[in-house]
Formats: structure tokens, C-alpha cells, sequence
């Protein structure tokens, strides 16, 4: 590229970061507010943790999270690569072919550097897969279209126009409409000036009532749609004869349930006005609510893809098939004897046993004493390799979380060029994520089958 | 001191001292890998890919903690 190109994709970097400096939450901080409300980044609030949040949904049957459709896509995603890469094999591999190969050269290099030629074949699929399907979890969660797990809210402040004197402040926590009177400040002319809200949301008064306030001061801050959802209650007490399973809102005023109060009619429980987004039931079919008992909570829509790593249960099942398969190579590399020895080691207690009862008591003692320590030590053995799935699903879903945490805060500290370098950080951690899940797959495995044949 | 301290405290307490440990053995894995270099130049392919699982092996402790004052600044 010319001098001339690189200057200028320097200067709008240059222009992209001051920008983003000034418009960003440490210049909302220092009191410079340019970017208009469209543009800004919305605060962080963590909503959902440990888990993915249900997209579809339907009693008795199992929830299908926004974390398992991205697992889903990142299965075709690689299916397809494969397919592409492998469709049209040459002698002389063309670049995708060339890449492919390249990469699954790597892998069974590895693999056989560390478990040897035999026993390398054997475990390449398992650890190849997870590799490979930790990976392109990673990659693929750094698409735009791959929504956080952290709930997006939008503060807005609201700012006094003339200056004068605070006389009365609204003080509902909880703005319903948009353009509601919050506050009435009193100008040095007497005129009455009405400070109104942009947004629904919660409130929070800065001033205080009788207080002076200067033109522009910030009279309070809101809190948009915390999603700490808007409950549905029951109008009536009855009981609940039908829940309309529906999980997603999408129209205003939608029916949500019904509830018989054994007079007449039915009475059906609607959505609330012009609130949208995902329906989580607290009551049963069939089940006794008194009047103002929660019905429901509408919360807003999730995200409709999300890293499937940032998933407890995704990791902790990958981590499940780990340590079995792990296990079942021991058991089938050692036999079951040498196997279950490892565990329940009873051998030098007993023959300690036999030594005490036919009269030789002091080496008899001294056996049985070995043999009690290797009970226990059997015991810390099946612990420490039970251990290592809680470790293994933790591990990665640390790793993919605290990223993804990371690069929000940067984009949310400063817009746009700050998250840049983050995403490189995170190309390394994803291959280095899968290089440990993997690895240490490979690594317990070779350890677990390797230990017979030392000892035969 | 109310409970809202506490758990701050707390929060605060388990990231740090957490941390602790992990920047240690980061610390100590840079030293051995950077002495092993110096004697053994040519191995440093090998040194190096050992490095960088047992460095992220290490950073694994530190983001338990992180997990831990995370669950505790949202749940407690």
C-alpha cells in the first residue's frame, strides 16, 4: 500500500478514536456528551451468566437456548468447511485443500508428539473434534451478528434548560411513559419550566428539591428498560384454567392467560401496553392465584445467537465427554484389573492383613498401614480425576466469558477502536482454548492409558 | 459497615488476593522459559508451545477467581 493509503487510514483511526474518546462512557464521565443517542453505548448490565436464554420455548419439551443454536452453527459451519475443502480433493491441493491439509498435519503432529504413533491415531478424532469445534465456537462468537450475554440498557440523562430553582421532582423510581413530567424548576423570571422524560425507564434525581440549578445541569439519570422485566399480575383471584404458551411477545396487549374465578366468564390477562419481549410463566395450569399474584415477567428479547462456550452446560458437557472418554481409553488400554486397581487399591491392605492374623504382627502392622494410605490415596485419585471435569468446564467457559466481558467494556470505554485490539486478543485465546481443551484431553488420556505398559 | 460494604469488600478481596497467585506463576513461568532460552536456543519451538499452555493453565486460576467476584457482585 502507498505512504499516501496508510496516512490515511491512520487519520481515521486517529479521528475514530478521539471520537469514540470524547463520545464514550469516559467522555460521558468527563462531561463531553456529542454523540447523539442513537450512536451510544449502551451501559452493561449482566443478565444472563451462566447460561444461554431460551428462543424457543414449549412445556414439556426442552428449552432451545440462543447458545445452543449458535452450537448448531458452528456444527454446519464446519461441516461446510470440510465439505468445500475436501469436495474436489487434487494431488496438487489448491489453497483451501492446501489450508485443510496444512492444519490437519499440525494436529496429528501434535497429537503424536505427545501420545505417540499407536495410541495418536486413536485418540485424533475426540481431541481433533474438540479442537476443532472449541475454535470455531471462538471465532465464530466474534461475528457481529453473535449478540453478548450481558444485558444492553441505555442511561440517558436529563438536563434542566433555564436555570432556577427545583420546586417539585416526580418521585415515581419508574417512568412508564415517555415525555413524563419529572421535575419543575422555577426560573429567576417565575416562569415554570417542566424538565420531561425521553425514554421509559427507572429514574434516578441527581437534585434535590429547593436546590438551585444551573442551564444544562443534569436534574436525573435514567436507567432504560431495566430488564428486570415488567411483571403481569392477576387482575381477580381464581384459579388459572389455561397459559397461552406463547413465548415471544411480539404485538402489544397479547392474551397471556386465563383465570376462572368460578363466577361467569373467565377473565383473561393480557400483556402489558406497548411492551414486547420474552414471557417467562411463574404459575401453572390448574394452579389457585389470589388477586395481584404474579402471573408472568416480560422480559426483552435475547440475543438469537450467542458463543456457545459462554454456556456452563455447553462446556460442562464437552468437559463430560472428555473426562469418559479419557476413562474409557484407560479402561480399554490397561484392562479393567489394572483399571479399577487404580481406585479401589485394597491389594497391600489385605495381604497386611493376612501377614497380622498368621503371627508375623509387627510386618503385618506396617503392611496395613501402607495399605490404609493406599485406600486413601485410591480414593484422592478418583477425586482428582472428577475434579478435572469441573476444571476443564470451567476453564473454558471463563476464558470465553471474561473475553467476552472484555472486549464489551472496551467498546463500551471507548467506542469502536479500542475493542480492535481486544478482538485480536481473542483470535489468540480462542486457538489457545482449544489448544488446552484439547491438549490436556490428549495429555490425561496418553497419561491414563500410558501408566499400564510402564508398570507390565 | 453495612453488608453492601462487605460484599464489595468481598468482591474486591476475592479478584486481588485471587490474582495473586496466578501473577505469580505467570511470573515465574516468563523467568524459567526466558532462562531455558538462554541455555537451550535451538529448543524453542518446544519451550515455547509448553509456555503458552502452562502460561494459560495459570491464567485459568485467575479467571476462577474472576468468576467467583463476578457471582458475588451479582448474586450476593
Amino acid at each position: 500500500m502507498s505512504r499516501r493509503g496508510c496516512g490515511l487510514i491512520g487519520l481515521v483511526v486517529l479521528i475514530l478514536f478521539i471520537v469514540g474518546l470524547a463520545g464514550g462512557a469516559i467522555g460521558q464521565g468527563m462531561g463531553i456528551d456529542l454523540l447523539p443517542q442513537v450512536l451510544k453505548v449502551p451501559s452493561l448490565e449482566i443478565e444472563s451468566f451462566f447460561s444461554g436464554e431460551a428462543i424457543f420455548w414449549r412445556e414439556g419439551f426442552l428449552p432451545i437456548t440462543n447458545t445452543l443454536i449458535a452450537s448448531w452453527v458452528t456444527i454446519l459451519v464446519a461441516t461446510l468447511f470440510a465439505f468445500a475443502a475436501t469436495r474436489k480433493m487434487k494431488i496438487i491441493p489448491g489453497r483451501l485443500q492446501g489450508l485443510v491439509e496444512m492444519a490437519m498435519e499440525m494436529l496429528i503432529n501434535f497429537i503424536e508428539s505427545v501420545a505417540g504413533h499407536k495410541n495418536g491415531r486413536r485418540f485424533l478424532p475426540v481431541v481433533a473434534t474438540i479442537f476443532i469445534f472449541v475454535m470455531f465456537n471462538a471465532y465464530l462468537a466474534l461475528l457481529p451478528i453473535y449478540g453478548p450475554g450481558i444485558h444492553v440498557t441505555l442511561h440517558d440523562k436529563i438536563e434542566t434548560r433555564d436555570a432556577g430553582t427545583v420546586v417539585e421532582l416526580m418521585v415515581h423510581p419508574i417512568v412508564e411513559k415517555e415525555d413524563e413530567v419529572i421535575a419543575v424548576i422555577q426560573t429567576a423570571d417565575g416562569a415554570r419550566e417542566e424538565v420531561k422524560s425521553h425514554q421509559t425507564g427507572e429514574i434516578e434525581y441527581i437534585v434535590e428539591e429547593e436546590g438551585r440549578v444551573e442551564a444544562g445541569d443534569t436534574v436525573a439519570v435514567m436507567v432504560g428498560e431495566t430488564d428486570n422485566g415488567t411483571a403481569i399480575v392477576a387482575p381477580v383471584a381464581g384459579t388459572v384454567v389455561k397459559l397461552e404458551l406463547q413465548r415471544r411477545i411480539e404485538e402489544s396487549e397479547q392474551p397471556v392467560a386465563k383465570i376462572d374465578t368460578g363466577t361467569g366468564e373467565p377473565v383473561i390477562v393480557n400483556s402489558p401496553k406497548d411492551k414486547l419481549g420474552e414471557l417467562e410463566y411463574d404459575v401453572a395450569r390448574g394452579q389457585v392465584v389470589s388477586a395481584d399474584d404474579e402471573i408472568a415477567v416480560l422480559t426483552s428479547a435475547p440475543p438469537f445467537l450467542r458463543s456457545a462456550s459462554t454456556d456452563i452446560n455447553m462446556t460442562l458437557a464437552m468437559a463430560l465427554l472428555a473426562v469418559i472418554f479419557i476413562e474409557l481409553m484407560g479402561l480399554t488400554g490397561r484392562g479393567f484389573k489394572h483399571y479399577i486397581s487404580e481406585y479401589i487399591n485394597v491389594g497391600e491392605l489385605f495381604r497386611g492383613m493376612k501377614l497380622f492374623f498368621t503371627g508375623k504382627i509387627v510386618d503385618g502392622l506396617m503392611a496395613s498401614v501402607t495399605g490404609v494410605i493406599n485406600v486413601i490415596i485410591g480414593g484422592l485419585e478418583f477425586i482428582s480425576h472428577m475434579t478435572r471435569m469441573v476444571s476443564f468446564a470451567f476453564r473454558l467457559f471463563g476464558n470465553m466469558t471474561a473475553g467476552e466481558i472484555l472486549v464489551l467494556s472496551a467498546t463500551f470505554l471507548i467506542p469502536w477502536i479500542m475493542a480492535m485490539p481486544f478482538y485480536g486478543l481473542e483470535l489468540l485465546i480462542g486457538f489457545i482454548q482449544a489448544l488446552i481443551f484439547g491438549g490436556l484431553t490428549l495429555v490425561f488420556a496418553s497419561i491414563a492409558v500410558g501408566h499400564g505398559s510402564e508398570e507390565h | 459497615m453495612n453488608a453492601e460494604m462487605i460484599k464489595f469488600l468481598a468482591v474486591g478481596l476475592t479478584g486481588s488476593i485471587g490474582l495473586l497467585g496466578p501473577a505469580l506463576g505467570l511470573g515465574l513461568i516468563g523467568y524459567a522459559t526466558v532462562t531455558a532460552l538462554g541455555r537451550n536456543p535451538e529448543a524453542r519451538g518446544a519451550i515455547l508451545t509448553n509456555m503458552i499452555l502452562v502460561a494459560a493453565l495459570t491464567e485459568a486460576v485467575g479467571i476462577y477467581a474472576l468468576i467467583v467476584s463476578i457471582i458475588l457482585a451479582m448474586v450476593a
